[in-house]
């Protein structure tokens, strides 16, 4: 994002995949999201509820759910991170850049 | 690329020349609006199209951005061909010999398919980015691919701990 004008600088990113009904090899789905504060990952295992993933990007800590999480946590979303590359090809994935809409004259 | 697009019927491309603008650029205006939104997917103004020329069936030729597309109404036989590697109901094929052209349509495809992300799904993420503002606020561009972006965030948390 670094070098856009602030007019056209996304305010946050997502990816996921760009067919909705692809699943990674479990069954689960994961979608990302950045801005400059937050990472984000949300996490839907097979058959349960999703899990959200927030890492502060400032402060280095991590909330599960919307609670304060420990390393341990910071662990899990690396290893489904890690889990998600492993098993996704550039050209299944689709980034949303996320702007303001340019305000009429 | 097979899809439910209704039974498109054939293009009779003097017939579609337009009638109210007949001036000198003589613009084409496409009647079936699912060949138009077809055309319009894959990134190509239909005021460029210098060449739309039919065959059998449907063989359409796109200018020189995409010289050889066939769409194909499916007759029984085609059905059965389909049928048998599980795809049905299917009204209307197109047939791609070029691998460049097959990557550029599923590239398109799948930008126009991620600008359908459900909005309840994107605004749940969004509030967590502390991004609630009302989604009609926002405007949202697509590009593909987004590993390395990925890739780069797990490295950043992992040097956190």
């Amino acid at each position: 994002m670094r070098g856009q004008s602030s007019k056209n600088m996304a305010k946050a990113k997502i990816v996921q995949y760009a067919d909705e009904r692809k699943t990674l090899p479990d069954g689960g789905k994961l979608i990302y999201g950045e801005n400059e504060n937050k990472i984000v990952v949300s996490w839907t295992p097979p058959f349960e509820k999703t899990q959200v993933f927030v890492y502060d990007r400032k402060t280095g800590e991590i909330l599960i759910n919307g609670k304060k999480g420990t390393n341990q946590d910071k662990r899990t979303m690396i290893k489904l991170g890690t889990y998600f590359l492993e098993n996704s090809k550039e050209e299944d994935l689709i980034t949303i850049n996320v702007h303001t809409k340019d305000l009429p004259a | 690329m097979i899809g439910n697009a209704g039974n498109i019927p054939p293009i009779h491309p003097h017939q579609n020349q337009s009638i109210s603008r007949p001036d000198k650029t003589h613009v084409k205006q496409f009647e079936n609006p699912q060949l138009l939104t077809l055309i319009k997917s894959l990134g190509i103004n239909p005021q460029h199209i210098t060449t739309l020329s039919t065959q059998k069936g449907l063989n359409i030729s796109v200018g020189n951005a995409l010289n050889d597309i066939r769409v194909l109404k499916i007759t029984p036989e085609i059905a059965n061909m389909l049928s048998a590697i599980g795809i049905v109901n299917a009204e209307l094929a197109i047939v791609i010999q070029s691998q460049e052209e097959l990557k550029q349509i599923k590239k398109k495809l799948n930008l126009v398919k991620g600008s359908l992300v459900d909005k309840k799904t994107l605004g749940k993420l969004l509030s967590f980015l502390d991004l609630e503002d009302d989604l009609d606020t926002l405007g949202f561009t697509y590009e593909e691919g987004g590993l390395i972006l990925i890739r780069s965030a797990f490295k950043e948390t992992e040097e956190s701990l």
